[in-house]
């Protein structure tokens, strides 16, 4: 299992924030940011983006004065008791984001791709992928990560670009939406549909320096958020909100639009593809950061006896709820509620506790 | 009377029937696999004690039996007493030399318990020295071990004698260079023994390039073994060899598995001596180092290992070194089981090492600082570490044109992704997702397999079973005929099946693009690792289509972005990022190659200036510059 110190650069650090942030964009999420912010749903998505990135900023000026991943940070600056609830916290907030992805992207691929497959079989499906993949190590799911992000991104980019012939740009009007506060408050700041971001802060001694772990908040999330408000933009101008709100996959419905002429036609085919990479992805990244706090909390040598296990109990939980109905209920909940605690009070918890020590002039031993 | 009816000899042909008879005929050969009887280990290593011990104590006996006899003799000369006790002493002297004889075989016997092939030292006895090798040879039954006695003409004589294979060596150079010399211009004036005998032989007597004393058995036999003559001298606890090498060998002949139309037509050859001289032909620099090891405990293997010296990271020569000398195996068949023993993911299909028959593939790479490893009687030079991209690039690569080689590269990268992934896109589409295919395009697939009575992932199953017969008969059959097998087989098999209505035509089409864009990737081990992948792509695109095909990819992806070549990551310059050195998937212009792969940390990492062009920088040819 690789999770040595200092191996993971720039380009891993990008992919890693990329690829969990970009997820969402195949799920329901932008349907509902479209149904609570109205035309103005892009902005939310700018807001919660931007907010997310400020505290990713507070993490990683606590991670310049005192070297170490989070779980090192914590015990330092708010000793080994508070550590163990913040990790464990996060454990919880990482488990429950591969479930969720879990779950959606179960559901996407049999409303989808396979009609006709089991449910049952497209979540053992995913948990195989994922437990499979989680065994090769953070090291080489980041770096497949990062060979696969100018495909999903350009891919992302080039259905943009051809839906320009359904681009009604008037469907952005009236363009305050649910009103503009409602959009960068209630509906930005205040929705943490980037969940999966304080990742960075979770491993952070596996990259190779502050400077890394800087870049990747800037150009990873930077570039997460423009593709994400950028679909949110065109999903608004392609079906209106009324209708945009109504769609259960926003962005493959926008795929199965496309229709240049005849040999370029519903290529919404060839994205299932890309959607199935970065779902798994994305699930191997959430649940390897939730079994990497573990191991740190609980001093374990390694993680791989963890993996099936972990596996198998978060593709139970992800069977548990009856219907989307459900599903879409439990994370607003998260995303409206407990996941803003990660986000937003841990950062600020740890940041305001970085300022007292640096006061006091008191050090931390290091690791 | 009533012995010969029906009754009695259906008796008699039941009663033969059902009851054993010894077979007549010999019992066959059985080879025991574990015999009961055999003894434990712990036995053996007792029972080799006690005939040691017993041995010693025979020796023992001796000792003292000759300590009693100096001691007598000691007290008879000093007595002065030498008429009526020398008769005595000569007959125990006589009878101790008898004894002394008698023992020389138990001698033996222990002193081969003791590990003959060890570091055992040559002895000062001719005689003893040829029962050793006779012993380590398993004379008389090897048959081409040769021992030739001579006479040195010298005072006194110098009994010679000299020991080589038959076959391993140039008997030219033997008959010239040894035996003529030693025999011919020996003198009985001369007393070779005054002084170093072994000296004065090398010195006056052996006009050969190369010769080596040695002392002890396992050199000795170390040089037999490589075809040189070992002289053994009576008197001498030393030998000679005598660099006399000449068995046959396939000479130097066109690459048969990389062929390139602008590129060296040299290939390697079985010889490691060849090829390491074939090599230093294209490097000729001072710093190429070629050291060698032995590998295999039976077998003895030669293997080389070349570099750059004041390039290549030492670090990587270090480890490389530490990994070959850590091979313990009784032999060693190919380069390919070395690398097999030394890489580090053996049991992935994806090559970890660039095997070429090319010297001129070999060059550039060691240049760069990569470390090349050569095993005696393989023609395949494995050259390590290298990355995935490495297997795409063709030894022409950089003898043609920009344009022409980007042009070529990408057709490469292009064939090795239909190569893997056409099949399986084919049955995931036209199974799973047909929305995806044009109109036109899906009535004519739906209209060529409308007699066809198996399903498409059947089809295309048969036809890549049937594609890869073929390729693997093509191989295997000797000569022309594997060509022909090829062509008769592709063609008439392919266009009898479409008749017979067992596949369609377009499944005929997806299979002969994948097979033939598999056949551009120029490493041969890549490809079979493609064909492999596909094959695993296939299997779950039937079962999963986009979706199955998706994941096998990304699975694949993390497997190659984890695997690691001799240390450095196998996806470099792309995954890590590290400085390309544009050289990739398209190549820049040779004169902007001007860093060595970031990868490989070489100790020296420019490989040409930033201006490599000086003469861009000089005033053109005037008039009178002409000489």
């Amino acid at each position: 299992m690789s999770f040595k110190n200092d191996r993971m650069g720039t380009a891993e650090g990008i992919a890693l924030i990329f690829t969990m942030t970009i997820t969402t964009v195949f799920v329901t999420l932008p349907s509902e940011i479209v149904e609570a912010s109205g035309e103005l749903g892009w902005l939310s998505e700018i807001a919660s983006d931007l907010s997310t990135m400020a505290m990713l900023f507070l993490f990683i000026y606590v991670l310049e004065r005192f070297p170490g991943d989070l779980f090192h940070v914590s015990t330092c600056l708010l000793g080994r008791l508070c550590a163990c609830l913040i990790s464990i916290y996060y454990v919880i907030m990482f488990f429950s984001v591969a479930i969720l992805l879990l779950r959606d992207f179960s559901e996407n691929t049999l409303f989808a791709a396979l009609p006709e497959l089991d449910f049952h079989s497209a979540v053992g499906w995913y948990a195989v992928s994922v437990g499979f993949i989680l065994y090769f190590g953070i090291e080489g799911i980041a770096r497949a990560a990062y060979i696969i992000l100018p495909f999903s991104a350009g891919g992302m980019i080039l259905t943009f670009v051809l839906l320009f012939p359904h681009y009604k740009p008037y469907y952005l009007f009236p363009w305050q939406g649910t009103g503009i506060t409602n959009a960068l408050i209630k509906n930005g700041v205040l929705v943490a549909t980037n969940a999966a971001a304080p990742l960075l802060a979770v491993i952070a001694k596996s990259f190779q320096s502050i400077r890394v772990l800087r870049a990747a908040a800037i150009f990873g999330l930077g570039g997460s958020m423009l593709i994400k408000s950028i679909a949110i933009l065109i999903l608004i101008m392609v079906f209106g909100t009324s209708t945009a709100t109504e769609r259960t996959l926003p962005f493959f419905e926008m795929t199965r639009l496309i229709s240049l002429n005849r040999y370029i036609q519903r290529i919404d085919s060839i994205f299932i593809m890309l959607w199935v990479i970065a779902g798994i992805l994305g699930i191997a990244i959430s649940l390897y950061m939730g079994l990497y706090l573990i191991t740190r909390l609980v001093n374990l040598p390694t993680m791989k006896p963890l993996i099936p296990l972990v596996t198998l109990l978060l593709a139970q939980f992800s069977m548990l709820p009856p219907d989307s109905a459900s599903v879409r209920a439990l994370e607003s909940i998260l995303v409206k509620g407990y996941f803003l605690i990660g986000i937003y009070v841990i950062p600020i918890l740890l940041f305001a506790a970085t300022l007292l020590k640096e006061k006091w002039g008191t050090k931390c031993a290091s690791e | 009377m009533i012995t010969n009816n029906v009754i009695t000899n259906g008796y008699y042909f039941l009663k033969k029937l059902l009851l054993y008879q010894p077979p007549s005929d010999p019992p066959p050969f059985v080879l025991e696999e574990t015999p009961d009887n055999k003894p434990s280990k712990s036995d053996q290593v007792t029972g080799e004690l006690e005939n040691s011990f017993q041995n010693l104590e025979t020796f023992l006996r001796y000792a003292n039996r000759v300590i009693a006899f100096l001691t007598k003799a000691n007290m008879s000369l000093s007595q002065g007493q030498y008429s009526d006790k020398t008769k005595n002493l000569k007959i125990e002297y006589q009878a101790l030399e008898k004894q002394q004889s008698e023992l020389e075989p138990i001698l033996l016997a222990y002193q081969s318990g003791q590990g003959v092939t060890g570091e055992r030292s040559l002895s000062t006895s001719l005689e003893e020295n040829r029962q050793i090798i006779e012993t380590l040879y398993h004379l008389p039954l090897n048959k081409d071990i040769v021992f030739r006695e001579i006479d040195i003409a010298s005072d006194p004589l110098v009994k010679t004698m000299a020991v080589f294979i038959d076959g391993m060596v140039d008997t030219k150079i033997q008959n010239y260079a040894i035996f003529q010399p030693l025999m011919l211009l020996g003198s009985d004036q001369r007393r070779l023994y005054d002084g170093d005998l072994v000296d004065n032989i090398i010195r006056k007597y052996l006009p050969t390039n190369q010769v080596q004393r040695v002392v002890n058995f396992a050199k000795l036999q170390e040089g037999i073994n490589n075809g040189d003559t070992a002289l053994i001298f009576d008197g001498v606890a030393e030998a000679i060899l005598v660099n006399t090498k000449g068995w046959e060998h396939r000479s130097i002949e066109k690459p048969s598995t990389e062929p390139t139309v602008r590129g060296s037509q040299s290939g390697f050859t079985e010889n490691l001596r060849t090829n390491t001289t074939l090599i230093r032909t294209i490097m000729r620099n001072s710093d190429l180092v070629t050291e060698l090891f032995k590998v295999g405990r039976r077998s003895q293997t030669t293997v080389a290992m070349l570099y750059m010296k004041s390039v290549a990271n030492p670090k990587l020569v270090a480890e490389i070194k530490r990994r070959i000398q850590g091979v313990c195996t009784d032999d060693l068949e190919s380069s390919g089981t070395l690398i097999q023993f030394i890489e580090d993911h053996p049991l992935l299909p994806f090559p970890q090492s660039l095997s070429t028959e090319r010297p001129d593939r070999v060059g550039p790479h060691l240049s760069e600082g990569r470390v090349a490893l050569i095993v005696d009687g393989n023609p395949y030079i494995h050259i390590l570490p290298v990355s995935f991209f490495t297997f795409f690039h063709a030894s022409e690569d950089f003898s043609l044109p920009l344009p022409i080689a980007n042009f070529q590269r990408i057709l490469r990268f292009f064939g090795a992704l239909i190569a893997t992934v056409l099949p399986a896109l084919y049955i995931a589409i036209s199974y799973f997702h047909v929305e995806a295919l044009p109109t036109q395009l899906l009535l004519t697939i739906a209209g060529s397999r409308e007699d066809i009575p198996f399903p498409a992932w059947f089809e295309v199953l048969i036809m890549e079973i049937s594609f890869e017969l073929i390729r693997e008969a093509g191989v295997r059959v000797p000569g022309i005929l594997g060509t022909t097998i090829g062509i008769v087989g592709a063609i008439i098999l392919g266009q009898a099946a479409i008749t017979a209505h067992i596949v369609s035509p377009a499944v005929v089409v997806v299979i002969a693009i994948t097979g033939l864009a598999s056949f551009t990737i120029p490493e041969y081990l890549m490809s079979s690792a493609i064909r492999v992948v596909r094959f695993l792509l296939l299997l779950f695109s039937i079962y999963m289509g986009l979706v199955g095909l998706a994941t096998i990819l990304l699975w694949l992806t993390v497997i190659l972005c984890s695997m690691k070549s001799f240390g450095m990551p196998y996806m470099v310059p792309i995954a890590p990022r590290t400085i390309a050195g544009f050289d990739v998937i398209v190549r820049g212009p040779v004169y902007s190659q001007n860093q060595r792969p970031d990868a490989l940390n070489t100790i020296d990492q420019k490989r040409q200036p930033q201006i490599s062009r000086l003469w861009k920088k000089k005033q053109p040819a005037e008039k009178g510059d002409e000489e």
